[in-house]
C-alpha cells in the first residue's frame, strides 16, 4: 500500500509548478507543457496531504434512538415503536405484518402477494383523496411493509387509515375472487438487483420448489388461500407498527390504544387443503440457456443454500461484502466484462434461498463472465484465498458503520427498522448487537462459513440472451465457450 | 382542505381533541437564511446546511460539465470521464507511482500510435454506410496488434494497482451510498456529481479524497473501462427497440443542441473515445471555480471552511472553463413533429412540448403544469373518466416536465411529456384525443381549483421530504446550483406554491402549442398496412 511518502511527493512535485509541499501556497498552473504528463494541459498538485491510512479519526459518536424508550404495546397486543422528532416537517407511519412467501403454505402460492396488494388498497381507499400522503408497499420473502408519509396535521389521519386498513384487511380478503399470481417472475428481465431478475428466478424454479422458487405467473390462487394467510398475518400480536416525525407520543400512544380496542384474533382458518408444492424443473442440467432480448445477456450463477445459522450471520455478512468487491475486480475493473456482478445470498429470516451472482454482458462476454465468477467463488473458500486484513476492515466498516447506521439514520428509518425487527425476529437484540457481532468476525470465520455455504461442485447457472450469438461469440481476450463454462461446472470442487 | 372520511363507519372512535393534540406540532421550516454560503480564494464554493440530529453529514459535489460540451463522435465521453477518475489518483490507488507514470507514457504513446493508424487507414476502415452495425469496429491488423500492446500494457499497470481504493476507504469508515455501484457518482447533461455520506468524525476523507480526484486522478485500466461503460449503456437497450425509440423521438426534439443527446453517450462513439479527449474534458471543467459542494448534516460552516481551505483550497484556480455549457437551444421549428415508429413496441403516444430550464421565470408554473395534466385525479384523468365507456381502453395518462423528472432539474431547456398507453393499436388516436382535449382544457382555463390545490399539496409535501432528508437535500443544493443557483431551488418551491390557474393557462397558451410539439407512437403491428395509409414500401 502506498503512503505519502517524501519521494513520492517528490516526483509529482516535478510535475508541478507551485510551492513546496506543505508550504500552504497554492500552486500555480503555469508549467511548461514538456513537465507535464502526457495528455495533460495542467500539472499534478503537489501537496502534503495525509494517506488515509494515516488519518487519525476517533470513534463515531453515532448511537441508534432509544429502542427502549420508543416500545410500545397496545393492550391488544400490538407493538408500536413511536419516535417524535418535533423538527421534522413529515409524519411517517409504517406497518410491518409477516406476510410473505415463506409463511405460503401448501395450495396458497402467490397468496401473500394479493394480500399485500389488498393491504395497500385499504390504506389508499381510506386515506382517501383529501389526504396528500406518499404510501410505499415493499414485500420481503418473510414480511410485508406498508409505510405512509404525511404531513405532520395529516398524521393522525395517516395512523388510523394504517390500522384500519390492517384489520379489515382480512374481512376484504374473505371477499376477494382469489385471483391468479401476477406476470412480474415471467418478465424478461427486471433490474439486476431486484426480485424478478428472471435468470434468478429461473435458477431458483430449477433448483428448488415454492417458496425458495417464486410461484409461476398466472397459477390460480384460490380465494379460501388469501383468506387464510390474511388471517394468520394480520392479528395484533403478529404486526408492528412505526410511528416517527413530528407528534406527540402520549397522542400517538392514546390513538393506538384506541385504534386497536376490539382488535382480537379471529377464529382460525380452515386448513387448507394439502396440494403438491410447486414442481422443480430440475433435470440435472448445470447450464441452462434461454433465449431472451435486449442486447445484454443475463446470467444467474449458485445453488441453494439453508437458512444460515444464527451465530454464522455476523460471517455471513462480511463474507458477502468482501465476495462483492472480488466478484466486481475479477470481472469489471480487470476485464471489462460486465458493468456490474453482484452477490446475493438469502437474508437473515428468509429462510432458505439462492447464493448466487448476478450479471450481464455482451455475448462474447458471458463464458468468461460465468469462469471468472466461478473462479472467485471457489477462491474464497482456499487458503490462498483468505480475506486480507484490508478487506476484513472494509467489510467490518461497510456493515457496523455503514448499512447499519443507514437503518437507523434518524426517526423515521428508526422507527420502521424497529418494528420489521420486531416482526422478524420478536425482538431487537440482533439489531443492537450487529456493530459487536461484525467486529469480532475474523479471516478464519469467514472461510470456514464459506466452505459451508459454497459448494462449486452444486452451482448451476442460467442464461437469458441472444443464445445464438452467445455460442458463435468469443471474447478476443478470454476466449472462453458455454462448453468451457460447463466443463467447469462439472469438474468444479 | 377538506378531510377524507377517513374509516367513516368508526370516525367516532378518535375523539377530537386527541386527533388536535396528535397534530399540534407546527413543521420544521428551512429558510434562504439556513444555508451558508463559503467561497474560498479559488473560487471553490461550499454551499452548508447545519443539521446536528444525527452525527452524520452529507456530501455532494457537483462539477457544471456534462454531455452538454462533448463533441459529435464522443458523445458519453463525460460520462466514461465519471467511471475513468474513479480508478485512483498520484498517490490512491497505485503501489509504485514510479513505475506507474512510466507505464502511461507508454500506453499514451502506443494509443497515439492506434490513432495514427487509424487515421493512415481511415478509407479502408470507414463504412459510410447507412444501416451499420454499431458494436463492430472494423479494424486492421496493425490496429489489432496495437490495440493489443495497450491491453498487456494495462495488464501491467494493473498488477501495480490497488482496486478501488477509495471506494474502499470510504467504506471502511462507514460511507453510505446513493446506489451500490463503486462508483457513487451521475452524469447528465449539465453535471457529473459525487455523492457520500459519512459519520461527521469521518467527514475528512472525502476532503482527502475529492480534493485529490479533482487535482490529480490518473486514468487507469482505461480500456476495461470502456468495455464497463459500453456494458452500462447496452444494459439499458432492454428491449432494443425501446431504447431506439426514446433516442429518436430526442432526436427528432431540437436540432442544434446538446441537450437533446443522451448524457450517456451513442453506441457508435464507444469506438472513437480516447484519452486526450477525456483528459481535455477533465482538465477544463474540474478546477475549483467549476465546482460546488453541498454538505448538510452534522457540521459547522467554520469546520467546513477549514476543511476546503486543507484541501481543495489547495489546488489551483485554473483557467476558466470554456462556455460551452452555456449555449442557448434553437427555437421551436415553426412546425408539428411526428414519429411513426416501424418497430413493434407496446401501443403508446408521447405528446411531448419543448419547455424552458431551471431559471427561467415560467418553469415553476409549467412543472406544476404537468402534474396538473399528468396526476392520478389530473386534467387527463378526468376527461378520461367523461368519456365513461367511450374512453379508449387501457388508457392510463402520465405527464412529466423535465427529462428526468422534476428531481433532476436542468437550466438548459427541457421537454414536458404527457403520455399514455393503450390496450390495442387501433386505440391511439383516441388516446392521443384524451391527451389534447386536456392540454386545450388548461389553455381555455377550464381547469377545477381543487385539482391544482392538490398537487400544490404534493409538491408541499415531497418538498418537506426533501428538506428532512440530509442526502436528498444536499443533491438538491447541488442540483439547484449546477442549473442556475441554489437559491432557485427556494424560490422554485415558493413560486410553485404560488401559483394560479391563470398561470398555468398563460404557460399552456405560451408552450403547449402544435408549433412546439412533437408527438411519437410505438404500435404492437406497425406496418403501414394495419394503420390504414396505405400500402407501399416502407
Amino acid at each position: 500500500m502506498t503512503r505519502a511518502a517524501p519521494a513520492l511527493l517528490l516526483l509529482f512535485a516535478a510535475c508541478a509548478s507551485g510551492g513546496p509541499p506543505g508550504s500552504g501556497t497554492p500552486a500555480r498552473d503555469a508549467a511548461p507543457a514538456d513537465t507535464l504528463p502526457p495528455g495533460r494541459t495542467r500539472p499534478y498538485v503537489a501537496h502534503d496531504w495525509p494517506h488515509p491510512r494515516a488519518l487519525d479519526f476517533p470513534a463515531t459518536s453515532f448511537r441508534p434512538p432509544d429502542a427502549g424508550g420508543a416500545a410500545f404495546v397496545a393492550p391488544g397486543g400490538v407493538r408500536a415503536f413511536i419516535l417524535p422528532d418535533p423538527s421534522d416537517p413529515v409524519v411517517q407511519v409504517t406497518a410491518v405484518v409477516p406476510i410473505g412467501r415463506l409463511g405460503e403454505r401448501a395450495g396458497e402460492a402467490g397468496a401473500g402477494d394479493v394480500v399485500a396488494r389488498l393491504l395497500a388498497q385499504e390504506v389508499a381507499a381510506r386515506l382517501g383523496t383529501g389526504v396528500t400522503a406518499r404510501v410505499e408497499t415493499e414485500q420481503e420473502p418473510d414480511l410485508t411493509r406498508v409505510t405512509v408519509q404525511v404531513r405532520p396535521e395529516d398524521g393522525p389521519h395517516a395512523l388510523a387509515a394504517l390500522v384500519r386498513a390492517l384489520r379489515a384487511t382480512p374481512e376484504r380478503a374473505a371477499t376477494s375472487d382469489g385471483g391468479r399470481t401476477g406476470q412480474g417472475y415471467a418478465n424478461p428481465i427486471r433490474g439486476l438487483g431486484g426480485a424478478a431478475f428472471r435468470p434468478a428466478v429461473e435458477l431458483a424454479r430449477r433448483l428448488a420448489t415454492h417458496p425458495v422458487a417464486p410461484p409461476e405467473p398466472g397459477r390460480p390462487i384460490p380465494a379460501a388461500a388469501v383468506r387464510a394467510i390474511a388471517m394468520r398475518g394480520l392479528l395484533p400480536g403478529r404486526v408492528a407498527i412505526g410511528v416517527a416525525g413530528a407528534i406527540d407520543r402520549a397522542a400517538a400512544e392514546a390513538s393506538l390504544r384506541e385504534l386497536t380496542s376490539g382488535w382480537t384474533a379471529s377464529s382460525p382458518p380452515a386448513s387448507m387443503p394439502a396440494a403438491p408444492a410447486t414442481p422443480s424443473h430440475a433435470n440435472g442440467e448445470r447450464l441452462v440457456t434461454m433465449d431472451g432480448p435486449g442486447l445484454t445477456t443475463w446470467l444467474a450463477l449458485g445453488h441453494v443454500v439453508p437458512e444460515i445459522a444464527p451465530a454464522d450471520r455476523a460471517a455471513m455478512a462480511v463474507l458477502g461484502e468482501i465476495l462483492n468487491i472480488r466478484l466486481n475486480i475479477a470481472t469489471r475493473e480487470l476485464r471489462g466484462l460486465t458493468n456490474r456482478a453482484l452477490l446475493e445470498y438469502p437474508a437473515p429470516g428468509h429462510g432458505a434461498g439462492l447464493l448466487h451472482v448476478r450479471s450481464g454482458g455482451r455475448p462474447e462476454s458471458v463464458a468468461p463472465l460465468l469462469v471468472y465468477a466461478l473462479d472467485e467463488l471457489s477462491r474464497i473458500r482456499e487458503p490462498a484465498g483468505a480475506p486480507s486484513a484490508d478487506e476484513l476492515a472494509q467489510a467490518r466498516g461497510g456493515l457496523a458503520l455503514g448499512s447499519w447506521q443507514a437503518s437507523l439514520d434518524g426517526a423515521r428509518r428508526a422507527a420502521a427498522t424497529y418494528a420489521t425487527e420486531a416482526v422478524r425476529w420478536g425482538t431487537l437484540d440482533r439489531l443492537l448487537g450487529w456493530p459487536a457481532a461484525v467486529q469480532t468476525v475474523t479471516a478464519a470465520d469467514v472461510q470456514r462459513v464459506a466452505r459451508q455455504v459454497i459448494d462449486p461442485a452444486r452451482l448451476c447457472a442460467v442464461v437469458i440472451g441472444r443464445i445464438d450469438e452467445v455460442e458463435r461469440a468469443r471474447h478476443p481476450r478470454w476466449p472462453f465457450t458455454l462448453d468451457d463454462v460447463r466443463a467447469r461446472l462439472h469438474t468444479a470442487r | 382542505m377538506t378531510r377524507p372520511p377517513v374509516g367513516a363507519a368508526r370516525a367516532g372512535v378518535l375523539c377530537g381533541a386527541l386527533l388536535a393534540a396528535l397534530a399540534a406540532r407546527i413543521p420544521a421550516q428551512l429558510a434562504l437564511g439556513d444555508v451558508e454560503e463559503i467561497v474560498l480564494g479559488n473560487g471553490f464554493r461550499i454551499v452548508l446546511v447545519e443539521d446536528q440530529r444525527v452525527p452524520r453529514v452529507a456530501a455532494s459535489l457537483w462539477y457544471r460539465v456534462g454531455a452538454l460540451q462533448e463533441h459529435f463522435g464522443e458523445h458519453g465521453a463525460t460520462h466514461f470521464l465519471e467511471h475513468a477518475i474513479h480508478q485512483g489518483t498520484t498517490t490512491i490507488g497505485v503501489r509504485d507511482s514510479a513505475l506507474d507514470a512510466r507505464l502511461w507514457r507508454r500506453i499514451w504513446d502506443t494509443e497515439q500510435a492506434l490513432i495514427e493508424e487509424r487515421d493512415a487507414r481511415r478509407n479502408a476502415l470507414r463504412e459510410r454506410g447507412v444501416f451499420i452495425d454499431e458494436l463492430a469496429w472494423p479494424s486492421t491488423p496493425r490496429l489489432d496488434s496495437l490495440r493489443a500492446r495497450l491491453y498487456a500494457l494495462e495488464d501491467e499497470q494493473a498488477a501495480n494497482r490497488v482496486f478501488w481504493e477509495e471506494y474502499n476507504w470510504y467504506r471502511r469508515h462507514g460511507a453510505i451510498f446513493p446506489h451500490t455501484d463503486p462508483v457513487p457518482a451521475t452524469t447528465g447533461n449539465e453535471h457529473m456529481d459525487i455523492e457520500v455520506d459519512l459519520p461527521k468524525e469521518r467527514l475528512e476523507l472525502f476532503f482527502r479524497m475529492e480534493a485529490d480526484r479533482m487535482a490529480n486522478a490518473v486514468l487507469r485500466g482505461w480500456e476495461a473501462q470502456r468495455f464497463t461503460v459500453l456494458e452500462q449503456f447496452i444494459g439499458r437497450y432492454n428491449p432494443p427497440e425501446r431504447g431506439r425509440f426514446d433516442e429518436a423521438l430526442y432526436g427528432v426534439t431540437g436540432v442544434a443542441h446538446p441537450a437533446w443527446l443522451d448524457p450517456a453517450g451513442h453506441l457508435r462513439d464507444f469506438a472513437f473515445y480516447d484519452r486526450a479527449g477525456m483528459l481535455r474534458i477533465y482538465d477544463d471543467y474540474f478546477v475549483p471555480p467549476n465546482a460546488v459542494l453541498a454538505l448538510v448534516g452534522a457540521v459547522t460552516a467554520a469546520e467546513a471552511r477549514a476543511l476546503g481551505e486543507r484541501y481543495f483550497g489547495r489546488i489551483p484556480r485554473g483557467r476558466a472553463a470554456p462556455a460551452r455549457m452555456d449555449m442557448e437551444a434553437d427555437p421551436p421549428p415553426g412546425g408539428e413533429v411526428r414519429l411513426d415508429w416501424h418497430e413493434p413496441l407496446e401501443p403508446r403516444v408521447v405528446v411531448r412540448y419543448r419547455i424552458p430550464g431551471v431559471g427561467h421565470a415560467d418553469r415553476a408554473a409549467v412543472d406544476v403544469l404537468a402534474r396538473v395534466l399528468g396526476s392520478r385525479d389530473g386534467v387527463a384523468a378526468a376527461v378520461l373518466a367523461e368519456r365513461g365507456a367511450a374512453a379508449p381502453a387501457g388508457a392510463s395518462v402520465g405527464a412529466s416536465a423535465g427529462r428526468y423528472g422534476p428531481s433532476w432539474p436542468l437550466g438548459s431547456p427541457t421537454v414536458l411529456d404527457v403520455q399514455s398507453s393503450a390496450a390495442r393499436d387501433e386505440d391511439l388516436p383516441a388516446v392521443e384525443g384524451v391527451i389534447l382535449d386536456a392540454v386545450d382544457r388548461i389553455r381555455d382555463g377550464r381547469l377545477d381549483p381543487a385539482v391544482l390545490r392538490r398537487v400544490q399539496d404534493e409538491l408541499d409535501l415531497e418538498w418537506r421530504l426533501v428538506r428532512s432528508d440530509r442526502r436528498a437535500l444536499a443533491a438538491h443544493l447541488g442540483r439547484y446550483s449546477t442549473a442556475d443557483d441554489w437559491r432557485a431551488l427556494f424560490s422554485t418551491v415558493d413560486e410553485r406554491a404560488r401559483v394560479t390557474v391563470a398561470d398555468l393557462q398563460r404557460v399552456a397558451r405560451r408552450y403547449l402549442v402544435p408549433w412546439n410539439r412533437i408527438i411519437g407512437t410505438t404500435r404492437l403491428d406497425p406496418r403501414p398496412a394495419a394503420r390504414g395509409i396505405g400500402g407501399g414500401s416502407r
